[in-house]
Order: C-alpha cells, then sequence, then structure tokens
C-alpha cells in the first residue's frame, strides 16, 4: 500500500506525542504492519488510540509535577523571612566594590535565596518520589543550571516589570529584591523554573531517555539521596548563623562598625520602602567610613543617586556665606560691630541699616524679617509666591523686601533669618568687589577642594544635579518641586553640593585653609541662644548632645533636605543629603551624631 | 512513594505474554497474542504505555533492534523481562493464587 501523505501525518503526530528516545518504535510497528496489508482504518484507529494513551500519560505524570511545584513556590516567603535576610546581611562586612562588581553582590542578594529554593525543591522532590531512578551527573547539573538561569532571568523581569521608582536594574540594591511585591511576584517564575528542573532532572519525567545507572542496593540509592539532602544543609546553617548575628534593631550605640552596619541597613530599609533617597557620608579623622548613595536622582529618566549626585543643599550655603563674611573680618575689609550701611549705604530702609550689623546679621539677631512665611503653618508668605522667579539677583531681593522695618531691637534676640544673609552677601560683595559667586568659588569653592559646589540657576542644565521630589504642598504623590524652587541659590542657601565637596569643606575649615584658627573656633562658638537649647554661632549651630557637640547646620525645603554636621571636637564629621522633603536628612543626621556621641567618648 | 511495587493487570497480562512469546519480542505481537487470549482487540498505544511503565519500575529491559524500509527507517525495539521481572511475576502469582486458594465459593459461580 501506497504511504499517502495523511498517513505520512498521522506517523509524525505520533512520532512527537513520545519522547526521543521511543520515538519510532510503535509507529514503526504501525508502518509494517501497514505494508504487511493491515487494513487503513486498523491504521488510524491505532494512531489516534496511541496518541490519546501518550498524551493522557503525560498530562498525569506533568500533574504531579505542577502540583509539587506550585505548591513548593508558595512557600517562598517563609523560606526568605526565616533564613535569607540573614544571609544577605550577612554579606555587608565585605568591602563595597566599585561599579560594575558593586552590582554583583546585590545580585546574589536577591537571586541566590530563590536558585536555592529551587534546588531545595528539587532535592525534596527526590527523596520524596522514591520511586525514581538517577540520571546522570551531566543532566543533573544541566538541569539544576537551567533552574538557576531561570530564575536569575525571572527576577531581573520582574524587577523590571515591578516598575517601581526606586528600582534602577543598572545599579540594584539588595532591598529591591525586598520589595513585598517582588516576593510575591517571583513565586510564578519560581514555580516555573521548579517545573523545568524537574522535568529535565527528575527520572520519573516524561523524557526516558536518560541513561541508566549502575545498579545499586536500595539503601545505597536512599543513602545517596540522603547525601544530596543533607548537601544543602551547610548553606542553611550559614544562613541561620547569619540570621543571629544581623545587627540588632534599635541599636543607637556601638562601634563604628556597627554604626555602618545599621546605617546600611536602615538606609536601604528605608529607601525600598520609599522613605529615603539621597546620600549620605561619615568620615573619622577625616577619612570616609561611610559613602552611600541610595534612591533615584531622577526618577523619571531612571537615574540613581551616587555620591557624585549633587543635591541641593538649602540653608548648607549660610556656612559658606559665614566663612565668606569672616575672611574679610580676618583680612580687616569687615567690621563685625560695623553697621549695614557702612556697605550697603543706598540700603532702601536707612533706619535698619543703620541700627543692624554685620555681627548680627550672621548670628540671626537683626530682626530683618524673613523672605519666606514666618507662620508656623505657613510655608511661603503670598509675598514670596508673588515674586519668586523676579527674584533672580541680590539686588531685586533688596527692592522687593528692603523697604521693611526692624521686627524687634537689633541684638535683643534670636530669630532666623534668610533675609539677613542674603544682605551679608550683599555686604561681601562690597567689601570684596567681587561678585558674590565668583567670590564663592574663588575664595571658598576651590580653596576647599570643592569641585561640584554651586549656585546655577534652576532653569539652566547642572550635570548630576538631581531632581527634588516633594509631597509638601498637599499633593499625596512625590513629584518633582520646580513649582517651588528658587530662581537659583542664594547666600542663604538654594545652592548644591555633593557628599564629597562638604566633607572637603569640613576638612578645609578644619585644617584652617579656609579661616585661621581664631576665626574658626569663633565661627563654632556658639555665641546666641535658639529656641530648643541649642546655639548659634557665625552660620553653624552648635548642638549639646551626650556630654559632646556637634557643629554644623541643615538646610531643608520642599523636595530637599541637607544636615553637615562636626562632632566630637571634628574627629567625626558627616554629610546627608536627600532629594525628598525634609526631615529626612536631618532625622538621619540626628541619628548618627546621637551615635557617635554617644560612642566615642575619649 | 513506597519502595513496594505492585503489578497492575494489564501489566501482569505483558509480563505473561513476554514470557510466553519466550522473551525479546515487541509491540506488534504481543498485542496479537493478548487479542488472542483477551478475545478482543488490544490496543498497539496502550502496549507501549505498559511497557514504559514497566521498564520504568525494572521489570522489563528493551533494546534496540532493526531499523528495515518497510518500517520507515524506524528501529524495532524489543523486551525482555528482568530478574526482578521474573521476580515479581512468582510473587504476584503466590499471592494471587493463595487469594483464589482461600476465596470461599462466589454466588453463581462455578467454583
Amino acid at each position: 500500500m501506497k504511504r499517502t501523505q495523511f498517513v505520512r501525518l498521522s506517523v509524525w503526530l505520533l512520532d512527537h506525542t513520545e519522547s526521543a528516545t521511543k520515538r519510532g518504535r510503535l509507529s514503526g510497528d504501525l508502518l509494517e504492519e501497514l505494508e504487511g496489508g493491515c487494513s487503513a482504518g486498523w491504521f488510524y484507529h491505532q494512531v489516534f488510540t496511541a496518541v490519546l494513551i501518550n498524551a493522557l500519560t503525560t498530562a498525569n505524570r506533568c500533574a504531579r509535577l505542577v502540583a509539587f511545584a506550585a505548591g513548593w513556590s508558595a512557600l517562598y516567603p517563609l523560606w526568605r523571612t526565616a533564613c535569607v535576610g540573614g544571609l544577605t546581611y550577612s554579606m555587608d562586612r565585605y568591602r563595597i566594590l566599585a561599579w560594575p562588581w558593586s552590582s554583583i553582590l546585590p545580585l546574589i542578594y536577591g537571586v541566590l535565596p530563590a536558585v536555592l529554593f529551587v534546588w531545595l525543591g528539587f532535592a525534596t522532590y527526590t527523596v520524596l518520589s522514591g520511586s525514581m531512578s538517577w540520571r546522570s551527573a551531566r543532566e543533573l547539573s544541566f538541569a539544576l543550571s537551567t533552574g538557576a538561569s531561570m530564575i536569575f532571568a525571572a527576577s531581573l523581569v520582574v524587577l523590571r516589570q515591578l516598575r517601581h521608582p526606586q528600582i534602577v536594574l543598572r545599579d540594584l540594591t539588595r532591598t529591591d529584591f525586598f520589595l513585598v511585591d517582588h516576593l510575591y511576584f517571583i513565586s510564578l517564575p519560581i514555580a516555573l523554573s521548579l517545573l523545568v528542573t524537574l522535568w529535565i532532572g527528575a527520572s520519573d519525567t516524561p523524557r526516558v531517555g536518560r541513561l541508566r545507572r549502575k545498579k545499586t542496593s536500595r539503601w545505597g540509592m536512599r543513602l545517596a539521596r540522603m547525601a544530596q539532602m543533607f548537601a544543602f544543609l551547610p548553606v542553611l546553617c550559614t544562613c541561620s548563623s547569619a540570621q543571629s548575628s544581623s545587627p540588632v534593631p534599635g541599636l543607637t550605640h556601638g562601634t563604628d562598625e556597627e554604626l555602618i552596619q545599621t546605617l546600611r541597613t536602615k538606609l536601604a530599609e528605608d529607601t525600598a520602602a520609599g522613605k529615603f533617597s539621597g546620600a549620605a557620608l561619615i568620615a573619622r579623622e577625616g577619612t570616609p567610613i561611610f559613602e552611600q548613595a541610595y534612591g533615584f536622582a531622577d526618577r523619571e529618566q531612571k537615574i540613581s543617586n551616587t555620591v557624585e549626585t549633587r543635591f541641593r543643599i538649602g540653608s548648607v550655603n549660610k556656612i559658606f556665606t559665614a566663612v565668606a563674611t569672616l575672611q574679610l573680618v580676618e583680612s580687616g575689609r569687615v567690621k563685625l560691630d560695623d553697621p549695614l550701611v557702612r556697605y550697603l549705604p543706598n540700603y532702601p530702609n536707612k533706619d535698619l541699616a543703620r541700627r543692624v550689623t554685620i555681627g548680627e546679621l550672621l548670628n540671626h539677631t537683626g530682626g530683618t524679617g524673613d523672605i519666606f512665611g514666618t507662620g508656623p503653618n505657613v510655608l511661603f508668605s503670598e509675598e514670596y509666591k508673588a515674586h519668586r522667579l523676579e527674584l533672580r539677583t541680590l539686588d531685586d531681593y533688596i527692592r522687593i523686601f528692603g523697604d521693611r522695618p526692624t521686627r524687634y531691637e537689633p541684638g535683643s534676640r534670636f530669630e532666623y533669618s534668610n533675609y539677613g544673609y542674603i544682605l551679608l552677601g550683599k555686604v561681601i560683595e562690597k567689601a570684596s568687589g567681587e561678585d558674590y559667586y565668583e567670590y564663592m568659588r574663588n575664595h571658598v569653592y576651590r580653596p576647599a577642594g570643592m569641585k561640584f559646589t554651586g549656585e546655577l540657576p534652576e532653569d539652566e542644565k547642572v550635570s548630576g544635579r538631581s531632581v527634588g521630589y516633594t509631597t509638601m504642598d498637599g499633593n499625596k504623590s512625590a513629584h518633582p518641586n520646580t513649582g517651588s524652587l528658587p530662581y537659583r541659590g542664594i547666600p542663604a542657601g538654594g545652592g548644591y553640593s555633593t557628599v564629597g565637596d562638604l566633607l572637603a569643606f569640613a576638612k578645609a575649615l578644619q585644617q584652617h585653609k579656609l579661616l585661621n584658627a581664631n576665626y574658626t573656633s569663633l565661627m563654632m562658638k556658639g555665641n546666641v541662644a535658639m529656641p530648643h537649647d541649642d546655639h548659634y554661632g557665625y552660620g553653624l549651630m552648635v548642638h549639646s548632645l551626650n556630654g559632646s557637640t556637634c557643629v554644623g547646620h541643615a538646610g531643608g525645603y520642599p523636595g530637599m533636605n541637607a544636615d553637615v554636621e562636626l562632632c566630637n571636637d571634628g574627629r567625626y564629621v558627616f554629610v546627608v543629603l536627600a532629594n525628598v522633603d525634609p526631615p529626612v536628612a536631618q532625622r538621619l543626621g540626628y541619628f548618627i551624631a546621637n551615635w557617635v556621641t554617644l560612642s566615642d567618648k575619649r | 512513594m513506597a519502595e513496594q511495587k505492585f503489578l497492575g493487570e494489564f501489566e501482569l497480562m505483558i509480563l505473561l505474554a513476554i514470557m510466553r512469546l519466550e522473551n525479546d519480542t515487541y509491540g506488534v505481537p504481543l498485542a496479537r497474542e493478548l487479542s488472542e487470549v483477551r478475545g478482543r482487540s488490544v490496543s498497539l498505544g496502550s502496549v507501549y504505555a505498559a511497557l514504559d511503565r514497566l521498564e520504568l519500575k525494572g521489570l522489563v529491559k528493551s533494546t534496540m533492534g532493526e531499523s528495515t524500509p518497510e518500517r520507515g527507517g524506524r528501529a524495532k525495539r524489543y523486551f525482555a523481562v528482568t530478574a526482578d521481572g521474573i521476580r515479581a511475576l512468582h510473587e504476584t502469582r503466590q499471592v494471587l493464587s493463595g487469594l483464589w486458594r482461600s476465596l470461599p465459593p462466589i454466588k453463581g459461580e462455578i467454583a
């Protein structure tokens, strides 16, 4: 009988429902019978039945695998919390590596637990289904590595698909894998890869082309299976021991290493929870011991924060302005007791200019009022909002706010005044003959080695300048703060810098590169009492904490927060810069200040 | 899962048929033999499915045979009962005949 297309088709169909190694035996038998004179009806009946039986057998075997894989993957969150947190934290003690190696550890943190889980699942299945014999080592490792690579790929896909604003594939952090959504989304890939691993590696699965193992006794087989099971024990032990050595939450003092460990945990968790975005640096005796960035500089463009990201520093600029003023005092071109009018003879309100001294402006005791809102619940006064974008130069500020009278007798009390520092900026210009911004570049930033610090207008492109995200205007979802930023940084604040630059500034100040020893200590003395027990020096706040002091300055504005502090006689310097709303950086700053003042008793 | 391997009814028939055909037989003669004994047709697909199960249990072993033009170049696969298979057959026989012997007469059934 001639072989028709139809016969060929049915044979092809039959062959492809069978596993590779068995393929051909049944169809060969049927073809032989057909040649030998069997009826076509009989042939097609046999083909149909065989295809059906093969399909049912496969489905039956698959169902068991699917059920196991699904059940096992449901246990993943448990596995994660029981063991893996400790494992990943324990790896923190290793050095921070440079990119691209920096991505390796987070990937291991994120992927390794899932891979181990799949392998453990495979081992469990192998032990449970005692009827299996083994596949060759080659097949086994192929199965296990297939599972691992599937998880690896799936982890990245899941991270990408989650579209969490904090996740950048190029800059993964361990906490990216700790997001609850990731934990649940990864369960499906885990189930799938376990299924594939079992399919390839477990011998009772439909693929029967395995090489037969040398015959061993039943007990030998059991022992071998147990050995496979126990191979995972060292890993489990590592996990549990790591768990016990992980930092105790709520720790507030300890060694530097504990501080770093605690900060890493805290910042990673806060970042994952959307509570932190920025960079932090801690230096001891001038050497950075912690320097790390978290979150996004630009959420839309998915640009991560780095330690070289430029953050707005807000009122930290006041330290620079105070340094510049004191430099001029040091060189005799400005006197702290001089009234303002000596430098600004054309100031609109002559009475104010005659009564307020330079020293009072530096101490916020001039009573010159402020440019922003002064009430407790008013972020910006209507006046400021109306003029925000016309306020471009220092003269613009004086033109708008210069005819106001003093709010109280100058020198009588402290009232924080951004406006006073704008006036100081003008004094610097008059006394030095240089533009304020030029003066800062030439006499503060450059001598201190600050390469990334500046005050360029917000509408100019500044590479690496982060976007500030705010919810302070009542809008629940964080959005760029561009709608409230001033035109550009001013002597009172609004410039930008990096954690490294601010450390460089602190060191330059400590090493008397900016001011001589006399004026440096004058700055840090704290000569006027502020509310809440703190003192204000010239451009620096002095906090007494745990019997030590920290001097520094914070800066805050919608979508930005900064804190620079020198603690324990300057042995510790830390900088926290955030591109999210206050008090994120200051709160962290307080945590660090509290820690180092509690722990470092010399 | 249990180490104890029970023989299914159909699997037992297949094992016996292989023995009867004096080993190294393949699907078609097995199906024919069973059809004749049972008096109704046995599909080749179910024979091979049972053979696969038996092979997984280690009760039969298979060897690759010749591939002829009539078979479209497809190799034959010959099956033989293993030592384990023979042991299983003996066990099953012992159990079954023991059970049969101890069975009280069933109503309407010739004893």
